[in-house]
């Protein structure tokens, strides 16, 4: 019943049309100056339907490539299209893009409902049918009868949800939010991930995701854009960043990661220390590396010989350096010979813990160990 | 707040207070004198001062004409000086700080120098004595701070709200319309109350440029003084607060007068 008024609000987009672009991006390019480069030659395209994150660190020009889709910002060169509707060069308020801010800029001097229906009375909607979907909008971001509200009588949570109703409630052809969940507290944040989320694939729309928080952009988009100054360091599922980093830079900034200086002895073959371990060098016969490997990948044991453990896995001797408590998991720092490994154990599963001091033996799958060369990706 | 106050404290805060209101303390009881020259405490009381002041003609023109030029003087300066602050906070042009330091320099200024300077000048244009010269004087004096407020009340615009409208379909003329100037709307008011209060307040640069047929309040007034010594002055001081604090009050109730001079 209540998904069946919502869809009214905004009609589910026609039969989505698979995996054909939606969203193009082609060679989006800003530059400041003479010759700094903020965005430098993005090329993506969305499919419909889908959410895309854009997730990197501050200043590497997330904010910029969204500004230059909304059309707030020119762009230096390049092309925009959307469902093949060349947009390249129209003005913003023409290109019925839906923008979510980071600080939400609702206009202070109106009420909630002139809010949300500002949208629809720049498109001419009638003031009966404006009423009708102004509810239905609020209704939709599960703030229903708070119209008469002043935007700072509300909370910084309910403030982000008029927000969103409000770029949705035009039934905009593309939706853009930018860090729209980083003013909330954590527990909010969860909460309106999973509501965003639920909102965007009910009403199907394509939308593009601007985030610096991993954890974002790994549970909530179906593509993620992984971003470094500027350029786009990859562009795959969250399974593909998370399992097949392209370079250095994404396995380092998308989850934690221990990273070791190496030498690639042959192929999926890494020498750390005195020590030569099996691994994936992705191609790599030789040079310099470095080798990442995930804390909760490696599980450990009480010391035992080496021998015991199976060939197939790898296996280092270390020491117990620190124990550090974060509640759902224990970090165990690890001194194997020269290297530390960070490894993690959730305290649940945890069925030994181990003392500062201690001696044990790590493991780890060789498909784990991800090497890249030296420099890749910086 | 005020509770937690030190008593030496609260002591320096009264004498401060008795310091800024005495001049009208002192003026309130004079202009209710009905005696023929300016003593303290006054000999006898009444309305005699009031009486005589609506019906001194040099007053009662003198006050007309202050009160068009600072209308107009209001007027021009907003027309002026919005649009200047406006490219100043959103304008990417070479000379951007000259203009800005340039516009704001005569706050600095003392008036006597301004005032010659613009005696001088007007000197030779022959506008000494004209409504034309006394309106360009006062602008030389408020249109810094009309951009000075407005270039506050830029600044204080909640960030991105223009472009929110943008987005949601308005178009540059709509934004400014229905978002810009209502946001700044506080700006207004106080531009134009100060605007106005400064003009029909003006004396100094007045004296210079003021012709024997065209005299402001504030010229008569100090014209009177130098050369009567009875009580009429303190009534019309007295009227004169009571307007500037009508103002004052009538903007405090429309608008919140913390929330227009800033906080
Ligand atoms: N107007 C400008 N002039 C010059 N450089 C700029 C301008 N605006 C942004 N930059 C630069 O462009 C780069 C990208 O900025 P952008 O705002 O897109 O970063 P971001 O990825 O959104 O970062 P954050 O996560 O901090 O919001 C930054 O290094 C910034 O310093
Ligand atoms: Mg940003």
């Amino acid at each position: 019943m209540q998904t069946q008024e919502l869809r009214q609000v905004i009609p589910a987009a026609e039969t989505n049309t698979g995996d054909q672009a939606f969203l193009k991006l082609k060679g989006i390019t800003k530059r400041y100056g003479v010759d700094y480069m903020a965005v430098d030659d993005l090329d993506i395209d969305v499919p419909k339907g889908k959410l895309l994150g854009l997730l990197g660190p501050s200043g590497c020009g997330k904010t910029t490539t969204l500004r230059m889709i909304a059309g707030l910002l020119d762009i230096t060169r390049s092309k925009i299209t959307i469902d093949g509707d060349d947009i390249s060069h129209k003005p913003p308020h023409k290109r019925d893009i839906g923008l979510v801010f980071q600080n939400y800029a609702l206009f202070p001097h109106m009420t909630v409902a002139q809010n949300v229906a500002f949208g629809l009375e720049m498109r001419g909607v009638g003031r009966v049918e404006a009423r009708d979907r102004v509810e239905e909008a609020l209704e939709m971001v599960r703030l229903p009868g708070y119209g008469e509200r002043k935007p700072k009588e509300m909370s910084g949570g309910q403030q982000q949800r008029v927000a969103l109703a409000r770029a949705l409630v035009i039934r905009p052809r593309l939706l853009l939010l930018d860090e729209p969940l980083s003013n909330l507290d954590a527990k909010l944040r969860d909460d309106m991930r999973i509501e965003i989320r639920e909102i965007q694939q009910r009403l199907q729309i394509t939308t593009v995701f601007v985030t610096h928080d991993q954890v974002e952009a790994l549970t909530m988009c179906d593509l993620v854009g992984v971003m470094h100054k500027g350029k786009l360091a990859q562009l795959g599922t969250p399974e593909d960043i998370y399992e097949r980093p392209a370079d250095l830079f994404v396995a380092d900034f998308v989850g934690r990661t221990n990273i070791l200086d190496g030498e690639i002895e042959a192929l999926d073959r890494v020498r750390i220390g005195a020590s030569v371990y099996p691994c994936n060098t992705r191609g790599l016969t030789s040079g310099k590396a470095k080798a990442a490997i995930r804390p909760h990948r490696i599980s450990l044991t009480p010391s035992r010989d080496r021998s015991l453990v199976s060939m197939a896995t790898n296996a280092a001797h270390g020491k117990v350096t620190r124990v550090t408590y974060i509640g759902d998991v224990v970090q165990y720092d690890i001194d194997i010979g020269g290297n530390t490994l960070t490894t993690e154990v959730h305290t649940a599963s945890a069925g030994h813990s181990f003392q500062s001091g201690e001696k044990l033996l790590c493991e780890w799958k060789p498909q784990d160990m991800q090497v890249f060369a030296q420099g890749s990706g910086n | 707040m005020i509770g937690q106050l030190t008593l030496p404290f609260r002591l320096l805060v009264a004498c401060i207070y008795l310091f800024l209101l005495a001049p009208i303390l002192i003026v309130l009881p004079l202009s209710f004198s009905n005696d023929s020259y300016i003593t303290f405490p006054p000999e006898s009381w009444g309305l005699r001062w009031y009486a005589a002041m609506f019906s001194h003609a040099g007053f009662a023109q003198a006050l007309w004409i202050s009160f068009v030029i600072a209308i107009t003087v209001t007027i021009l300066g907003l027309a002026a000086g919005v649009p200047a602050a406006f490219a100043i906070r959103r304008r990417q042009f070479i000379g951007r700080e000259f203009l800005l330091n340039l516009f704001t320099a005569p706050l600095l200024l003392p008036s006597i120098v301004l005032g010659l300077a613009i005696l001088l000048v007007f000197v030779q244009a022959r506008l000494l004595g004209t409504y034309t010269g006394l309106i360009i004087a006062h602008l030389i004096i408020t249109t810094p701070y009309v951009i000075r407020i407005m270039l506050t009340a830029f600044s204080t615009l909640p960030p991105s709200v223009e472009d929110a409208a943008t987005m949601l379909g308005a178009s540059p003329f709509t934004v400014v319309r229905r978002i810009t100037l209502p946001l700044m709307m506080p700006g207004f008011i106080a531009s134009a109350a100060l605007s106005f209060l400064l003009s029909f307040d003006e004396v100094v640069i007045s004296l210079f440029i003021t012709g024997p047929r065209l005299r402001t309040l504030p010229v008569e007034i100090f014209d009177y003084v130098e050369s009567q010594t009875d009580p009429m002055t303190a009534a019309v001081s007295v009227v004169l607060v009571a307007a500037t604090l009508l103002i004052i009050f009538l903007i405090e109730r429309t608008l919140g007068l913390s929330k227009t001079i800033g906080k």
